[in-house]
């Protein structure tokens, strides 16, 4: 039956019902198997190492190594790794990086089974395999991006807290300056980013992930 | 207190104890003979006999104790009236801290105690002046803020969102890929697919609970125009209704009828948003069987306790407050911050018989713009 050689593939993921499902999923495909399970990315490399599969499935949040880590150090590692991100975040925040280390494709959990074997068997090919969703997100986050280095750290010290929900007081108060200095930031921020209030501000700065960390 | 100086005392007691002697000597001689004209003779002659000496001794011992029995009870009223003017000190201090800024000592003398009252009373009229001005700040801001909630609740929606990325739709992903395995060997293998039924049953309800609890997290309750009391009490019936868990309201206003002025804003939110978040947390954290919100109003004080008879939490022993500077995480920091901007406190605690109680004072300085119905 074997008219190829089989595919090993490594999964790592923290939720176990995930790692569950997709064990059961790939486990009715002849030409699939699951050599390892790793819950987060530090166990995934050691795994890696130890099994070399052809593809490894990488959740990206996962503790205590998360799975960007886990996919920078296995492109160190080996530089032809498969690497497949299987997550549920669609955002700029977190493709962007992913895409940037070098990830062999961007899956979310919302796929069908039949892309995610696809996507498998592609990549044994050479293949890479990219939501379309998550690029848009990343090509929209790149453009947004752009407009955060049109602010000097003083502004971006002050957006935060905006998007904290402090008041002019409070912000003038942490930051040691006078309510009209942070008078001035505000309505330079406004006039760079284009948007007519703080509020406004505060939404784009959150919505693109700026202060994530 | 005594203020008489030694040589006063000297010639007083001299002379009190020539009569005396005299005194003395006619009733010994008086009573042993009867004749009262000589009794008088006689007991001067005593007196110069020799009686003086004996007398002297006896008068002595008795002016010693005498003065001993005063001293002690000097010292013991003195002590007695330092410490209950100490205790003073001591309980003006205690119900300062515990939010009755507008308590004063009162205390006479220019003593440093009095001065030590004096300063007090002067700390506190200053606590409260500040707590006023912090007050109304917070109101003055409230327009303000209106931006600050909207950007708030956007990060709190950030927030479920992620959660819902994380525990919901983890979930739902394997059950769609067991699903899908399940289905793909129905007609191949009844038998394997039947045998995947229990399991995707139990992660069906597990991934119910899930949704559940951030059900909890989605705060559609706000303040609103309703006054504390009412949306409090709107509060834990729609909670307890959601959750199954019993939860109790009392309150109580223990002001004269006349001094029942509405509290201000400020407070009224900030008491809404710390009992919804202590309520939240005893329905998620706690597994709790009962938990109590109780409110009470006094005349310079405003008391919020929420309660639980949950498991503790764990990082603390019993009956430790969590200090402020221990709270790391955002909804146990939120709420005693929350406090502290109004000049009050909140401290979170293991009760001893079990359970968390978060207890919040903030003090009362004037009143705000709502009318309290019972
Ligand atoms: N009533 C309670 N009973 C037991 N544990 C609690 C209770 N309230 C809070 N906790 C613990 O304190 C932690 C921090 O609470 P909080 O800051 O509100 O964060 P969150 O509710 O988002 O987890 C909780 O994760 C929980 O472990
Ligand atoms: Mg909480």
């Amino acid at each position: 039956m074997a008219n190829k050689e089989v595919i090993t593939i490594l999964l790592a993921d923290d939720h176990q019902v995930v790692r569950r499902g997709l064990r059961a999923l790939l486990s009715l495909e002849n030409d699939i198997a699951v050599i390892g399970e790793a819950s987060d990315g530090a166990e995934a490399v050691d795994l890696y190492k130890d099994q070399h599969p052809d593809v490894v499935l990488l959740d990206l949040q996962m503790k205590p190594v998360d799975g960007l880590t886990a996919l920078r150090q296995l492109r160190a590692l080996d530089p032809n790794a498969r690497i497949l991100i299987l997550t549920s975040f669609v955002d700029a925040a977190h493709v962007t990086p992913a895409m940037d280390s070098g990830a062999t494709g961007y899956l979310l959990k919302t796929a069908e089974p039949a892309e995610l074997l696809a996507a498998i068997r592609r990549a044994v090919d050479g293949g890479v395999t990219y939501d379309p969703d998550a690029m848009r997100a990343m090509m929209d986050g790149r453009r947004e991006h752009a407009k955060m280095d049109l602010l000097t750290q003083r502004e971006l010290d002050v957006l935060r807290m905006i998007a904290k929900g402090r008041s002019n007081q409070e912000i003038a108060d942490a930051l040691f300056i006078g309510q009209k200095t942070v008078k001035t930031h505000v309505s330079n921020i406004l006039s760079k980013l284009q948007v007519s209030d703080r509020t406004q501000a505060a939404v784009y700065a959150l919505k693109n992930g700026w202060f994530e960390n | 207190m005594s203020d008489r100086t030694p040589s006063h005392w000297l010639l007083t007691s001299h002379a009190l104890a020539a009569g005396a002697g005299v005194a003395f000597g006619a009733l010994i001689v008086g009573i042993l003979e009867g004749d009262h004209l000589a009794f008088i003779l006689r007991a001067i002659g005593w007196w110069h006999a020799g009686g003086a000496v004996v007398f002297a001794v006896l008068f002595v011992i008795l002016c010693f104790l005498a003065l001993l029995v005063t001293v002690v009870w000097i010292a013991f009223r003195g002590t007695a009236e330092f410490r209950s003017r100490l205790s003073k000190l001591a309980d003006a201090s205690s119900l300062f801290a515990a939010g009755s800024l507008q308590y004063r000592i009162e205390m006479s003398g220019d003593d440093d105690l009095a001065l030590t009252a004096n300063r007090l009373n002067a700390m506190a009229q200053k606590l409260q002046e500040q707590v006023r001005a912090l007050q109304d700040a917070a109101d003055d801001n409230l327009a303000l803020r209106q931006d600050a909630v909207v950007a708030a609740t956007i990060q709190e929606r950030a927030r479920v969102q992620r959660e819902l990325h994380d525990r919901v739709s983890q979930d739902l992903f394997g059950l769609a890929m067991l699903c899908t395995a399940a289905d793909a060997q129905r007609t191949a293998n009844p038998e394997a697919a039947l045998s995947l039924l229990p399991e995707l049953r139990e992660l069906a309800s597990r991934t119910q609970a899930a949704m559940r609890s951030l059900l909890l997290e989605l705060r559609p309750q706000q303040l609103g125009d309703r006054d504390l009391a009412a949306a409090l009490r709107t509060l834990t019936t729609e909670l307890s209704a959601r959750t199954g868990v019993v939860m109790s309201y009392e309150f109580r206003d223990d002001r004269l009828d006349a001094a029942r002025t509405p509290l201000a804003q400020s407070v009224e939110d900030a008491l809404f948003l710390i009992a919804q978040e202590a309520s939240i947390n005893a329905l998620k954290h706690a597994h709790a069987h009962a938990i109590g919100v109780e409110l009470y109003i006094e005349s310079h004080r405003v008391v919020l306790r929420i309660y639980d008879d949950g498991k503790g939490m764990s990082a603390f022993g019993d009956g430790d407050a969590f200090t402020d500077t221990a709270m790391t995480s955002v909804g146990l920091q939120s709420m005693s911050e929350r406090a502290q901007l109004l000049g009050g406190t909140c401290v979170i605690s293991n009760r001893t018989d079990g359970g968390v109680q978060v207890l919040t004072v903030i003090p009362i300085v004037r009143g705000g713009g709502r009318v309290y119905g019972q």
